[in-house]
């Protein structure tokens, strides 16, 4: 395979959660607002990046009987280690992700990359993979942040994760008229319906065209 | 056999590994996190101390003390001078909007009191929970000793107390 | 607290699928026969009422004391995973009926957030070891409730007229986003 395919099938082919429903649960949780999907798509690339450099290194010294309890402890090693790096340098953010930083551990997309890439593939095509898987990861809980951020309180805003005091951009179109259902719980499985519908809308007509020629 | 002893070696060394790492990031961003957690409240805490105490955030389980917030040492020339509480109470304002105060506890007696929040009191009454008289009546009394309610004001003042003595057993329990 | 409100609310009110989004994978993978969705609850409830009760006694007796708590996590998902191996083998060998039955889930328990959520939450929630076991039954009941509702929903979606683009997963989400809006509808419960 060429390496640009390996990064880049993660981004829309392979994306993790449009595509292969991975790791919804901190999808929905975090997407209340741009900057936690930021923060969050960083937190998921750093512990995606690490841990796929550090089992695809160690691939042939593992012992394949125990592998998966060796995975498991190499990536919870890096979460707990990315969470303390939060706690102590992006605060806001940190309290704001909460549970779900720790959680990122159970996400599907960590341990599922490391058992069917990283564990036969060469350090670059590894490294590849997680930069390609995490920024698609990134991409979807951004889009879907967009919209219920935007629908839920009518304007959309970006703090800096490092500094939440630190405005990038902050907006208002229509705040009397927002949904805010979206922000809550219900509004992420909706959101995250709608889109999906519309990517198998968007296949569905791909697929007709190419089956009408 | 053999490679039953391999394996357990194996994940032995990972898990040490793993270990020592955890224990080197831990150590880099513990002081960080300290100063962190204390830098917010920092700001309340020099209204009772303001001679260049250090303040450090006391980690402790409040499960049968539901009006307390937190509490924090005072340090003065290396040791332990004082504690902090920081109560949180619902006074006049409802649930949504509580008085939130802080008491400080410091040889045997209460030795200062200060209200950071009480915005949904009723102005006058409520709020004379904030008054010299009330501050009067806490500090100088001893630990677990009885603290009068302010007739007139007795949602406000009453919760208040409730939550001091809270703090006082806390600390009897804890720090004594 | 009560723990009887501590219940209720873990239970319904702040239903961990529905308002914390926890074992939304399960929840999408596995629920569309009712029958398995039960039993994906049955060995859920049992993994996380006994990885509660082991995480709790480990942290407040073995990483409190040693001041080593930046080992939790490690020592949770090592705990959980090799609580479900046990189960596993227990099973196999004493009950080859339930194993039958629940053996294809037992696997997936491992990366269910809900069993290390609720872990995680017991401790900072600063709950005493019988708060925590109500929490811990709370959550797995109001887990299994969801999955079995959820499955019977899905049950007669796969015979109803959906529009093409929404068939599977789609509908599926939006109808676990009206569940959501019907458990928001009971938050003054407690």
């Amino acid at each position: 395979m060429k390496k640009l395919d390996i990064f880049k099938k993660g981004l829309f082919v392979e994306n993790p959660i449009f595509v292969l429903l991975l790791g919804l649960c901190s999808a929905l949780a975090i997407t209340t607002s741009l900057t936690n999907a930021i923060g969050m798509g960083m937190a998921v690339i750093c512990v995606l990046i690490m841990s796929n450099l550090i089992i695809s290194l160690l691939r042939k010294v593992i012992p394949h009987e125990i592998r998966i309890p060796v995975y498991i402890i190499i990536i919870a090693t890096l979460v707990k280690c990315v969470q303390m790096l939060m706690n102590a340098y992006t605060q806001e953010l940190y309290t704001s992700l909460g549970v779900f930083i720790p959680l990122i551990v159970v996400n599907c997309i960590i341990l599922g990359r490391a058992e069917s890439f990283a564990s036969q593939n060469t350090i670059i095509d590894s490294l590849l993979d997680a930069l390609g898987m995490g920024i698609g990861y990134t991409i979807a809980v951004v889009v879907i942040s967009f919209f219920r951020e935007l629908i839920g309180t009518g304007g959309l805003s970006l703090f800096n994760p490092f500094d939440g005091s630190q405005v990038i951009f902050q907006f208002e179109l229509f705040g009397d008229y927002a949904i805010s259902l979206l922000t809550q719980p219900a509004g992420a499985f909706i959101t995250l319906g709608c889109i999906l519908a519309f990517i198998q809308f968007w296949n569905n007509r791909k697929s007709k065209k190419v089956g009408g020629q | 056999m053999k490679k039953v002893i391999q394996m357990a070696l194996f994940l032995a060394i990972v898990a040490g590994l793993s270990g020592a790492a955890l224990s080197f990031v831990y150590n880099l961003t513990d002081p960080i996190i300290q100063e962190a957690a204390i830098a917010s409240e920092k700001e309340n805490l020099v209204q009772l101390y303001s001679n260049g105490e250090e303040f450090k955030v006391v980690e402790t389980n409040f499960g049968d003390y539901p009006t307390l917030q937190g509490v924090y040492e005072v340090i003065k020339g290396g040791s332990v001078k004082a504690h902090v509480y920081k109560g949180s109470v619902t006074g006049y304002g409802g649930a949504s909007s509580p008085i939130v105060f802080l008491v400080a506890l410091e040889d045997g007696k209460y030795s200062g009191y200060t209200v950071l929040e009480a915005s949904a009191e009723t102005s006058g009454i409520g709020t004379r929970i904030k008054d010299a008289e009330f501050k009067d009546n806490i500090v100088g009394t001893d630990i677990g000793g009885s603290v009068d309610t302010l007739s007139g004001a007795t949602v406000s003042s009453k919760a208040v107390v409730n939550s001091i003595k809270e703090a006082a057993k806390h600390y009897q329990e804890n720090f004594k | 607290m009560g723990l009887f409100s501590l219940f209720i609310g873990l239970c319904l009110v702040n239903n961990v699928v529905l308002s914390k989004f926890y074992a939304v994978c399960p929840l999408l993978g596995v629920s569309k026969k009712p029958k398995n969705a039960l039993n994906m609850g049955y060995a859920v409830t049992f993994v996380i009422v006994l990885a509660s009760a082991i995480t709790y006694l480990l942290y407040h007796f073995v990483l409190v004391p040693l001041d080593i708590k930046y080992l939790d996590l490690i020592t949770f998902i090592l705990v959980i995973a090799s609580l479900v191996q046990f189960v596993e083998m227990f099973l196999k060998k004493t009950s080859p009926e339930i194993y039958k039955a629940m053996g294809v889930y037992l696997p997936l328990i491992t990366t269910n957030c809900a069993v290390l959520g609720v872990a995680l939450d017991n401790i900072s929630s600063g709950y005493n070891f019988v708060e925590s076991m109500v929490a811990a039954v709370a959550v797995s009941v109001g887990f299994t409730i969801v999955i079995y509702l959820y499955a019977t929903i899905r049950e007669r979606l796969e015979i109803s007229n959906v529009p093409e683009s929404y068939k599977g997963i789609p509908i599926a989400l939006i109808t676990a986003g009206i569940m959501a809006c019907a458990i928001a509808g009971i938050a003054g419960l407690v």
